[in-house]
This record gives structure tokens, sequence and C-alpha cells, in this order.
């Protein structure tokens, strides 16, 4: 009976713990989502907290693809001729657009196909085809077999271009414009048959300028100028387009026959007396800037070819649309700064225009070169930082796979091991695997008392307790720039070599981020995940092997012994005698397994992009006892290196610790 | 002597002033002498100043009168036509036709503006000595490539029973590179909810005339401004595909 009422009673305390438990879990891996038809905000058909929902909206405890008023489909709208995908019923019937569940691509109102407009073409669909020809009074040729923008564009460019003169009651009008625009058939008329004394009809010459003497209209020649398709072209006093324009005005007209711009006068750059401008190469028509009472401004000619070229940050000259990358501090090689971005400039129009990459570092710019008769073409973009799977690599080619990832292999420090992690929180790692750690041992004549020191120096890659917003970093025009200046996919043959982390060819070693990811450390979250990683517990043994003494009969300490021998945790001061050996902390080790840290992301000790330095990210402790980077080891830290090589730390000449003050004015930290 | 000289000498450089300024008013300021003397109501001016001011202050707001679901730019509030609270996920769109809903919003903001062009012009008739009878006036905007037509209704009679001028439409066109900014606009938020982002610099290499800027927030909500290098600012924001700081560790 006693027994069944504890089996009862422990049932009973079981399931009541797993209940708790669950609803606990619950309550931490999945936040309460619902589907509100509009929050409080003002969004339509949002998958939120329930919190956010506008109370006088509809609110579903599931998500919105599974509403009727929020399901997202195609809508289309018959005046514009557009289709937009992944829009709510609800948000599409309200704009006046009809809503289908189905894609763009099964909807035949949403098929795209080459507009021709005249000497004009454009890749729409048949509803914004029709309403663009009635707008320019055109008929409408919409070939739906035509689905790619550069046949488009070509139909378009083929097509005869001529003037299609009308007689009309003894007026004769001309018209600069393609043959089927002017109604004119297939066949050719030429000026040897061309019926110039008939006093009626309509009549397309085919590569003819309007002003042409021949066909005796009122049009006069090159009577202005205007821009037209990036270029600078003559204009009849019709206002009919001619040939592109040239200060030999002779050359121009071409005798009234139409000319490719090229045999007119070469592709230039900025110009003012060839209107052949090129936007790539370097010039795009522009007006004439009559500021100061248009001097030097030729008669009738109001525009002229304006160089597109820029000039960047370091004096270099860049041509339209290059593009290249620009970092607000040394990135790269296992580093980055809190705080840091990178940047994407490019020369737009004459313009320098700065384009920044995603933050918190999710993004990189990376760039490469394509080479021209002219030089190198600078090509740069911003692209996803690939640093989440780094530290679970344990092989040198698949960490340096660029393939792949975006991360460096570095020569590893004695107590991080990232495949071997215990916990998530910031705990501790086992030893390193290249390095063998075992128990305490008896060796040497005689009997041995050993006794394994426990002494464990220890790193923590915690992060701190530490809330509130660090310093904002700088966007925009930043304080510093390194314009990046390297071929190939990454810019690191052209960025410091002065960082403390530096790659090694051993196939011992850990992979890290090239580029550390960015964290909301002020949030907590996963910033403790990320930071944990790189946490380090150093176990070192100690062995110590005593002899008897003859004489004396008692057991005397011969030797001491650490292992491993190359521990870099702890250094064993044995001087004064076999007894004496004292163990002291290291505090190379401590700033390597710092690198480390600093490697994962925002996290450790570390300087930011404003060179404000902080050691609130780390805890080292040695025999329940914490340790600090003092000043005198900021020296230490100017060349201290992460496994091989040598670095530099930028470093303040300050710390935020116990055993400094700081003046207020050097720094703005928010602690809450 | 002296003196004469001297007087002769200020009014000489006083003539060259003068003769500066009148050429400089002539080639720099070019003052417009044109008089109105037809008997009709003269829109035109009016209705295009009015236009263009109304569509560079729609524009600020992505062609919203008043947006609700905004986020904070420069001290603006600009409108997020696409927007997810998910992480990776595409955006949900809010407003679907730009073009429609700018051209319903430029015509609420015009219809006090038109009557008042057109009441000015009626009296501006009425101040001249003529005689007009005018009615209700409606009209529709149309936002088409290059220009943004006005079409008025207002069936206006100007002079005695004897010889009348009757007038019942007036068509006001005013160019302005609205209508490719939109077109820009839609292809952007096409962009956006299908891949997440966009390429600003095709835009601008296609339409040199304008500029397209994109400036990326932490909190993954991109802010878009695409402007005509003169005065209209079309601004709109959008958070697709959202990630992260940190997203993905172990």
């Amino acid at each position: 009976m006693i027994k069944n009422k504890k089996l009862f009673v422990f049932a009973f305390l079981l399931f009541g713990f797993v209940f708790v438990l669950s609803t606990v879990l619950a309550g931490v891996i999945s936040a309460p989502s619902v589907c509100c038809a509009q929050t409080k905000q003002g969004a339509f058909c949002i998958n939120t907290n329930s919190t956010n929902c506008d109370p006088s909206a509809e609110k579903t405890p599931t998500s919105c693809e599974s509403t009727s008023y929020c399901k997202l489909g195609t809508c289309y709208n018959s005046k514009e001729g557009l289709c937009l995908e992944n829009v709510p019923q609800r948000v599409c019937q309200s704009s006046g657009g009809t809503w289908s569940e189905k894609s763009a691509n099964e909807l035949p109102q949403c098929q795209l196909g080459c507009c021709v407009l005249s000497d004009q073409a454009a890749l729409i669909t048949l509803t914004k085809c029709k309403s663009l020809s009635t707008f320019y009074g055109l008929t409408t040729d919409f070939r739906p077999s035509i689905t790619s923008e550069t046949d488009c564009i070509a139909t378009a460019n083929s097509q005869d271009q001529g003037a299609c003169v009308s007689y009309n009651g003894g007026l004769k009008t001309c018209v600069f414009t393609t043959r089927k625009s002017c109604g004119g058939t297939d066949s050719v008329v030429t000026m040897n048959i061309s019926p110039l004394g008939d006093t009626s009809g309509k009549y397309f010459y085919n590569n003819v300028l309007c002003s042409a003497d021949e066909l005796g209209t009122e049009c006069a020649r090159q009577a202005s100028t205007n821009c037209f398709e990036g270029k600078s072209y003559w204009y009849d006093s019709c206002g009919n387009k001619e040939n592109v324009y040239s200060s030999n005005s002779d050359a121009s007209w071409n005798n009234g026959r139409v000319a490719d711009p090229s045999a007119i006068c070469p592709i230039t750059g900025d110009s003012k007396t060839c209107g052949n401008c090129d936007y790539q190469s370097g010039s795009r028509c522009s007006v004439w800037d009559t500021s100061f009472f248009g001097v030097g401004k030729p008669t009738n000619v109001n525009n002229y070819c304006k160089t597109t070229k820029c000039t960047d940050r370091n004096g270099n000259v860049r041509l339209n649309g290059e593009s290249w990358c620009v970092y607000d501090s040394k990135i790269g090689n296992g580093l980055a700064p809190p705080g840091s971005r990178s940047f994407r400039e490019i020369c737009v129009d004459g313009a320098v225009q700065v384009e920044a990459c995603d933050d918190y570092r999710n993004q990189i710019c990376i760039h490469s070169g394509i080479q021209t008769s002219a030089g190198e073409y600078s090509v740069a973009a911003c692209r996803v930082n690939r640093w989440q799977d780094c530290t679970t690599q344990t092989k040198k080619d698949n960490c340096e796979n660029t393939d792949q990832r975006d991360c460096i292999w570095v020569a590893p420090v004695q107590g991080i091991d990232f495949n071997k992690l215990t916990s998530t929180t910031g705990s501790f790692t086992n030893p390193t695997a290249g390095q063998a750690f075992s128990n305490p041992t008896a060796s040497g004549s005689g009997s041995q008392l050993a006794s394994g020191i426990s002494a464990v120096g220890s790193l923590a890659g915690a992060v701190s307790a530490f809330s509130g917003k660090a310093i904002a970093p700088i966007t925009g025009e930043a304080i510093q720039h390194i314009q990046g200046a390297g071929v190939g996919q990454w810019e690191g043959n052209q960025l410091s070599n002065d960082l403390r982390t530096s790659q090694t060819s051993s196939e011992i070693g850990s992979c890290v981020p090239m580029v550390p990811p960015g964290l909301q450390f002020w949030q907590g979250g996963n910033s403790q995940t990320t930071c944990g990683i790189a946490s380090a517990k150093c176990t070192v043994t100690v062995t110590k092997t005593y002899k008897k003494n003859i004489l004396t009969g008692a057991q005397e300490l011969d030797k001491t012994e650490i292992s491993p021998k190359n521990t870099t945790c702890l250094t064993m001061d044995s001087k004064g005698g076999k007894s004496s050996a004292t163990f002291e902390t290291n505090v190379s080790w401590a700033v390597q397994a710092n690198a480390m840290c600093n490697s994962m992301g925002d996290c450790g000790a570390e300087a930011n992009i404003n060179d404000v330095f902080t050691d609130e990210g780390y805890e080292w402790k040695y025999k329940n006892t914490s340790y600090y980077f003092t000043q005198s080891d900021l020296g230490a830290l100017k060349s201290a290196s992460l496994g091989q090589g040598t670095g530099a730390v930028i470093a303040s000449d300050y710390i935020i610790n116990n055993q400094y003050q700081l003046n207020k004015d050097d720094y703005v930290y928010v602690k809450q | 002597m002296d003196n004469k000289r001297g007087q002769v000498t200020i009014f000489i450089i006083i003539a060259i002033v003068l003769f500066g300024i009148i050429l400089a008013l002539f080639f720099y300021v070019k003052p417009n002498f044109t008089t109105s003397s037809s008997s009709q109501p003269v829109l035109d001016k009016c209705i295009a100043d009015e236009l263009q001011k109304a569509i560079v202050i729609l524009s600020s707001t992505a062609g919203l009168q008043s947006p609700q679901f905004t986020t904070m730019y420069m001290d603006k509030n600009i409108p997020i036509l696409c927007y997810t609270e998910e992480n990776l996920k595409p955006c949900v769109v809010q407003v679907p036709f730009l073009q429609s809903t700018f051209e319903t919003s430029l015509a609420k903001a015009m219809k006090p503006k038109i009557q008042q062009c057109y009441d000015s012009a009626i009296s501006d008739l009425k101040a001249r000595g003529e005689e007009v009878s005018s009615g209700d006036i409606t009209s529709t905007i149309e936002i088409n490539p290059d220009i943004v037509n006005v079409k008025i209704n207002a069936p206006t009679t100007i002079g005695t029973a004897d010889s009348a001028q009757s007038f019942k439409t007036f068509d006001v066109k005013v160019p302005s590179q609205i209508y490719t900014i939109l077109a820009v606009a839609n292809s952007i938020l096409q962009f956006e909810v299908t891949y997440g982002d966009s390429d600003t610099s095709t835009f601008m290499y296609y339409y040199p005339n304008l500029n397209v800027q994109k400036i990326r927030r932490d909190d993954s909500i991109k802010i878009y401004i695409i402007t005509d290098k003169k005065d209209i600012k079309y601004q709109f924001a959008s958070k697709s595909y959202a990630w992260p700081a940190g997203f993905g560790s172990q």
C-alpha cells in the first residue's frame, strides 16, 4: 500500500514536471504567432505576436497562408497591365486589382512579350502594350514569341527608318519615322522612281532625312540639337531627328541621308565637337551650360557630350558603371572591429554613389576586375558573409574552400576545440585533440606520490552581463576608409598585414570566419552561443616524481614535469629547486585565446571602430582567481599573435577595468 | 572744369552699370513679356505649377496621402511598401499598384487646386469685362511617359447671347519624369518580393536621368530613394528576406 502510494506520488510529480517544462519550453522555443489582418502599425497580413494585432481587425491563430483573406497570390491590374506576386487577397481587391492564387507565370494576362513602339521596344504585357500604343497613336504591335529583352531591343533597332512624306492638298509634310509607322509597304521607294511630282498620298523614303533637298519639304536642315538615347542629334526645323551632331555640319548632314553615328565621328568621351556620346565609354548627352552667357556654344547647338567618369577617394579615374569596395576599418584575416561595415562605391553618370552592404557584416564586399584595352574595369558586389559553418570544419582544404564559405585556417590555441562543445552557454570545451592530456602517473625509482594538480587556466569567452547599446556604428562618410584595390574574389591581399590573426599552412589548426559577424551583444540572444564557441579550458597535468633519500629514507621530490610539454596557458617556474615549482598564468596564451574569441564575432576584449577598447567581453580565471589584461600587457598585445605570425592590436591606451579610472569624456558607454 | 569732367565720368559709369544690368536681365533672367489677351480661361501655367508641386510632395511618401505603415528616416515617415516580420521569408506586398495609387492621390490633391486655378481664370476674364458663365468642374489625371495629362471638364460660356464662345474641356499636359520613376519603383518592388534585393546601378544605367539610392538599415529595412535629379524624390521602404545579426551560428 505504501509502495503504491509512493509510486502514485512519483508519477504525479513526474507528470507535473513534464507539464511545466513543456509549457516553459514552448514559450522559449516558439513565441506565439498569429496572422494579423492588420497590425497596430498599419501593416496588412503579417505573421506576428498577437499583441501586435490591431484590435479592430481579424486575428487568426495560424499562418496567414492558411487564411482566406490573407492568402498570398498574384494581383493583376487591368489598367496598368501589371502583375505582382506575393500580394494578400484582401490588399489586392481593395486596390482595385484581380487576385489569383496562381503564380504570374501561369496567368495568360501576365505573360510578357515584345511591344514594338515605332523605333522603340519594351518587354511588357499585352494590356500595357495596347495602352502605350494608344498613347503614342500607334497600331499595337505585340510579339509574344519574343521573350528576351535583348531580342526585343534588337527587333526595334532593325526597323527601317526614313522620311515619311505626306501630300495633302498641295501641302507636303514630313515625319522621320519607321516604315510601319508611316504605313508604308514592304516595297522600297527610291529617289529614282520616287513619285515626287505627285500631289497626294503618303510615301516612305528609307534612310532619307526629311530635310533632304530632293524631297522638297518645308523642313530646313540642322535647326537645333537635342539628346536622343544618350547621343546628341541634329533636328530639322520640323522637329525631325537627323544625324548625330558634329561640328562639321556637312559631314553630319551627309547629303540628306541617314548615317551611322560612328561614320560621322567616332565614339567620344567629353566632347563639344562630336555628339556620338557613349554612356559606357564615359560620356552622355547633356545640355550646354549657358550660365556664362553661353560663351563657346555654337549657334543652334544646345547639347554636347559630357563626361560620365568619376574620381574616387584615392584620386583614381573610374569609368561610368565601375564599382569597387570600401571599408571603414581594417577587416579580414579573422578580425573585424565591432561597428565596422563594408561599402560598395559606384561611378554613376560622373558622380560616386556609396551603397552600404548589410549591417552586422552579414554581407561583405567582394570585387574583381575585367581586363579591357583601356585597363581594368572594376566590378564589386555586396554578398552574404558565409561564416556560419567555419567552426565545424576540421580540414584545412574544406575550411579554405571559397566556393562554400568565407573562412581562414589558423594555428590552434590550447584549450579551444570547436568540435567538442559541451555546452552552448559559454562554458568550457575539452582540450585540443592535438595535445594529449593524461592522468598523473608514477615514474622513476621507488614509489612516488603523484598529485595531479588540476590546474586549470581558463578563458571563458562568455559575453558579460553587459546590456544596453554599444557605440553606434558610423555609416555614410566614414572617419577613415580603406579602399579595396586588389583583384580576385577577396581583398585579403590588400588589407593590412598587421592584423593579429594569421593563417597557417599546418594541417593542425582551427577554422574561423574570415570576417567575423556582428552581433547584437547588448540584447543577449544567440550572442552568448556564438561567442561561447571560442571558450577555452586548458587542463594541465603536473607530475611530481619522488625518490627515496638513501641516507634519510625520506621521500624527496626528484622532478616536476608538466604535461603537455608545450603547454602555453601556464608557465612553470622551477627555479630554486625541484620542490618549488610554481605555476603562473601566461598572458600570451590569454591574448591568443582572446584573438580566437574576436574571430567569432563581437566577442572578447577588443577595440571598436571608434578605437574605444573594452575588456567586458571575456573572463579569465585560474584557480578561481580572475585575471585581466593590464596596461603593461598592451605591449604584449601589440606583438602577440594568434598561432603563427605576428600581429598588432588596435587598442587605445586605456582599459575599462578596476585598475584604471577613465575620463568620462573619452568614451560613451551605456550599461543598464 | 574738373568738376564737369568728374560729373561726366560718374554719368558714364552709371550708364555702363545700367547697360550691364539690362544685358544680364535679357541674357540671364530672360523675362517673359507675353501677355494673355485671349478670351478663354488660361489654366495651363497655374495647373502646371500646382501639379508639379503636388507631384513633389506626394513622391516623398510614395504617392500615399496619409501613409499608415511607415518607418522613420531622416525625420520623415517613409511608407513601407513590402514587409515581413519573419526572417528569411519574402515580404508581403502592402501597396500593389504604385501608378494607380499615385494617380488617385494626385487627383484628390489637385481637385481643390484645379478649382482655384479655374476660379482665378474666370475672375481674370470678368475683370477684363467679359461675361462668363461657368458650371461644376470635374477632372481626371493620367500619368503617361514623360508627361502628366490633366483633363478638366468645365462647361464655360464667354460673351453675350449674341456672340458667345463655349468651352467644355481643357487639356493640360505637364512634362514630368514620374511615369519612369514609378516604373522603376515597381521593378524594385518585384525584385524585393522575388529576391529580397535589387541592383540599383542597373536602373541608373538604363535611365541616366534618374538616381536610385538604397540605404540598408540594421533592422533589415531598406530605404529606396529615386530622384529625377531635380525636384522629385520618390521614397519607399521594404523588408524582405531579413537576415538578423549572428543568424545561423552553431
